[in-house]
């Protein structure tokens, strides 16, 4: 069921009666039933993963709590230190063992269903290379809705029950909500327990305030996801199934393109998602911090997707580099690359395995692996050049700080990673390759020059609804500046005026929005990750 | 509290208000082209008293003059005719005819041609017909028994949802027609004065299976049905146009039906000589659609049938009705002379609507 389809709102609807009429004390359970109705819109058989993911999560973690007892009262019956110490270290490596079983089985689900195909094209591949004829027959599996957000949501409370840093939900389908929570299955963003428990099982009242914020937000993500990111889409869809005949600046356009689309299409979604949430008073963490106005790719990691960075780098990127083993090899290399390099290598073998793994996350594809690599290699790069940059702030301060030379930086940030994203619409690595090649080669001016842009089969006054709805766009991030969000900004105004500013946002998506008749309904782009 | 309230209300009426005007504003007005997608709204303007309805698709609307029926026999009648009208779009709108009649008809003509379609063929046919109904349950059944695949109620019941984009193309027609859409035809007759004569005729489509669909047949019995129930009379016919080819087995089929249901039951293709159709001056586009001289031939000759089978009162001698109908009949052969002058200063017919 798509967020934008009518569909959607009348279950919406549907669901908030059911809610607002349930006692407190249920409401999370009504939650619960909307959450599994809704993914079972997907294909009820797709309830079977999530499923079998909620069950093995709960037997675990239940193990860990059953141990944390039996810890918590042997510990209390003695009084030797040494003794405590040995029980403690026991159930830590019990709970381990419990945790990695765990991991092993919700990312086994992942990996079987993502990745199982890309292995054996691969391995097919490999077996032709040596001249093998026997070939391993596709399995072809259906991806089940929201599968890489739900496991790493679900991971990342396993790793913090282990740690001791999340309570462990004893209630199996209190349990089963946190995993399959409908507004954010779809694509994320990330929660961490902790914070998402705080509210998601309180059965908040459907209040004015919530309501209205939620409604507010809700709409401005259809705005950007429809008025924008759709109505451009098939424009999009012709550079770049055509990249022969959209070369040089056309490359440019497309990735530019992109851009703008992606960022409409994904925080749109994350706007619906949070806004849905605030519906029913369930706080979600922001996805999203103005990252077209970043100065370096690895800001923009910290403002772009905000809950994956960090889940990455609080699960995974943290656990190896600073894990014994990088330790010691960082020890063992420091008389071959020296002292000052061999402290900084955990750094960079972690970066490029945690995106090397991004990118895996993003798809089962070699374009979404380089396209990871190419991230974590530009971050490598600007890292190891982090002294020259500094040296050279230092020598022209007012330049640093001046705002041209900001404006700079913002810039070349936003077409470095424009070029990177290039990963991610044209198909396979070399072609993409070469159409970056195609900047140098084949710039395609006189033809930009004489037929434009008419070729994309988009009317122009889709361009010019697009253009409208974006300047928009940037004058509401332009609102959302600094602690307050755009709503809050918005809320300060007298009530005729934003009703005005709601009115107009409103009526603009009901008759520039890209859906109904003659529009293939597109899924987000991130549902398919 | 009562200030929520103020607000709330405000700006629901505001909302519908903007809405209802978006509605109106971005709905095809059908002017400049497809001046058909009037004919259907046009009946509910009308006095709704007629003695027959005649219903059917372009067969009917551009070939049965309702004035010639009036002046040879004092017939008042009303065609419910759109372009490709589907039997169910013609089952639905004589449900409709008859939940707005002022005085029930007393005749239902039917023209049989539709027979041949057991599916709903194009989404702008249907729009053609069914947006041009009033809101109501039976307009409801109507479209969803038309719809198509890609096709959904929302948008019959707020047309604003299907015809949004045509914010791309608002122009100058769409404010001057922003309260009531132009005017199309005299009752539900669409006038054509120009001539094309009929230079070939293309082979027919060869077909499986000439046997009617389920669908047709459920709702022409239901269209029997209907009128026995309100002791209405009911005719079949076929108009005289030569393509598309009217198929003979179609043809047995109806003749069956017709012998089944006590209907009278005419194909006037067997009898264009007779009616005194000369498809080298009596059509404006070479054979498949009569022009305003061939329709009145048509009526005249219907009218007669009509006259010989039916009780249909001669209402010439009713002053209010003879005083609406001379007012339909100036308006008509108004067209027509503005036509005829267009034809002569430039060999073609600019004008459709109404003056």
């Amino acid at each position: 069921m798509l967020f934008t389809s009518s569909g959607f709102l009348v279950f919406l609807a549907a669901l908030l009666a059911v809610y607002a009429i349930t006692p407190k004390k249920y409401r999370w359970f009504i939650l619960l039933v909307g959450s599994l109705t809704f993914y079972a819109f997907a294909g009820p058989q797709f309830l079977l993963y999530i499923g079998a993911t909620i069950v093995i999560t709960y037997i675990c973690t239940m193990q860990v709590a059953k141990l944390r007892k039996k810890r918590d009262e042997a510990i209390e019956q003695t009084t030797e230190k040494q003794q405590k110490k040995a029980i403690k270290e026991r159930a830590k490596k019990v709970s381990k063992r419990w945790t990695a079983v765990c991991l092993v089985l919700i990312l086994g689900i992942l990996a079987a269903v993502k990745y199982t195909d890309f292995v054996l094209a691969n391995a097919n591949a490999v077996i032709g290379v040596f001249g093998g004829v026997r070939r391993f027959g596709l399995l072809g599996l259906a991806l089940p809705m929201g599968i890489s957000f739900y496991t790493f949501q679900t991971v990342g409370y396993v790793i913090d029950v282990f740690r001791e840093k999340a309570e462990i939900q004893k209630n199996p389908l209190k349990l089963a909500l946190f995993v399959s929570f409908f507004p954010q299955v779809v694509q994320g963003p990330i929660s961490r327990f902790g914070e998402l428990s705080k509210t998601l099982y309180s059965g908040t009242r459907i209040n004015r305030h919530d309501f209205a914020r939620g409604a507010n937000r809700i709409l401005w993500g259809f705005f950007k996801k429809l008025v924008i990111a759709d109505r451009l889409w098939p424009a999009l869809v012709v550079l770049t199934s055509y990249p022969e005949e959209f070369q040089g600046i056309y490359y440019l356009l497309a990735i530019g393109m992109y851009a703008v689309i992606l960022f409409c299409d994904f925080t749109g979604g994350i706007d619906i998602t949070i806004g849905v949430a605030e519906l029913f008073g369930v706080k979600l963490p922001e996805n999203f911090n103005r990252p077209f106005y970043s100065k370096s790719i690895q800001e923009y990691w910290q403002r772009w997707h905000m809950t994956m960075y960090m889940w990455f780098r609080d699960y995974v990127f943290y656990t190896v580099a600073a894990s014994k083993k990088m330790l010691r090899f960082s020890k063992a290399t420091k008389k071959i690359v020296g002292e000052a390099f061999s402290k900084r290598l955990p750094v960079h073998i972690t970066l490029v395995w945690v995106w090397f793994l991004t990118g895996l996350w993003h798809g089962a594809t070699w374009n979404f692996i380089a396209w990871g690599l190419a991230n974590g290699f530009v971050i490598m790069a600007s890292l190891e050049l982090a002294p020259l940059y500094n040296r050279f702030s230092k020598k022209f301060p007012t330049l640093h700080s001046s705002l041209p030379y900001r404006g700079f930086q913002i810039f070349r940030t936003f077409w470095l990673m424009n070029m990177i994203r290039s990963f991610d619409i044209y198909d396979g690595v070399r072609n993409t390759f070469g159409m970056m090649r195609s900047v140098f080669t084949n710039f395609s001016l006189s033809q930009f020059l004489t037929v434009g842009i008419t070729e994309l089969t988009l009317p122009t006054a889709d361009y010019i609804s697009a253009g409208v709805g974006l300047m928009i766009v940037f004058w509401v991030s332009w609102l959302g500046r600094g602690e307050k969000d755009y709503r809050e900004r918005l809320f300060e105004f007298k009530w005729p005026l934003r009703y005005l500013a709601t009115g107009i946002i409103l009526f603009m998506t009901l008759v520039m929005g890209a859906y109904g008749f003659g529009f293939d309904a597109r899924q987000f782009i991130y549902n398919v990750f | 509290m009562k200030q929520i309230v103020i607000k709330i209300i405000t700006a629901i009426v505001a909302f519908t208000l903007v809405f209802a005007a978006l509605q109106r504003l971005l709905m095809p007005k059908y002017a400049s082209f497809a001046h058909e997608g009037n004919l259907i709204r046009e009946y509910y303007s009308s006095t709704r008293d007629q003695d027959v309805i005649i219903l059917g698709d372009c067969e009917v609307y551009a070939n049965i003059s309702p004035i010639a029926l009036w002046e040879n026999y004092g017939i008042t009648s009303f065609l419910r005719g759109s372009p490709q009208q589907l039997v169910w779009h013609s089952y639905y709108l004589l449900e409709d005819t008859l939940r707005h009649a002022r005085e029930m008809p007393r005749l239902v003509v039917f023209n049989v041609m539709a027979m041949q379609y057991a599916e709903p063929q194009y989404e702008p046919f249907n729009r053609l017909t069914l947006d041009g109904m009033r809101l109501s349950p039976t307009k409801i059944r109507a479209v969803q028994s038309s719809m198509m695949e890609d096709e959904d109620l929302l948008s019959y019941i707020f047309p604003f949802f299907r015809f949004k984009d045509n914010w791309r193309y608002v122009s100058a027609e769409d404010f001057r027609y922003f309260f009531r859409n132009p005017q199309v035809s005299i009752n539900g007759f669409m006038i054509r004065s120009d001539v094309m004569p009929v230079t070939f005729i293309p082979d027919p489509l060869r077909r499986a299976t000439y046997e009617f669909g389920e669908k047709p047949l459920y709702y022409l019995q239901r269209i029997v049905d209907l009128t026995r129930q309100h002791g209405i009379d009911l005719m079949l016919i076929k108009a005289p146009v030569l393509f598309p080819h009217w198929a003979d087995g179609w043809n047995e089929q109806i003749v069956e039906f017709a012998q089944e249901n006590d209907l009278i039951y005419i194909n006037f293709l067997e009898y264009i000589d007779e009616i005194g159709l000369d498809f080298s001056m009596h059509t404006f586009n070479a054979g498949l659609h009569l022009n305003v001289f061939g329709a009145e031939l048509l009526a005249d000759y219907l009218g007669k049938i009509i006259t010989e089978n039916f009780d249909i009162p001669d209402r010439r001698s009713f002053p209010e009705t003879a005083a609406h109908w001379a007012k339909l009949t100036e308006q008509y052969q108004r067209l027509i002379a503005i036509q005829q002058q267009e034809i002569a200063e430039t060999g073609r017919i600019q004008s459709i609507l109404i003056p």
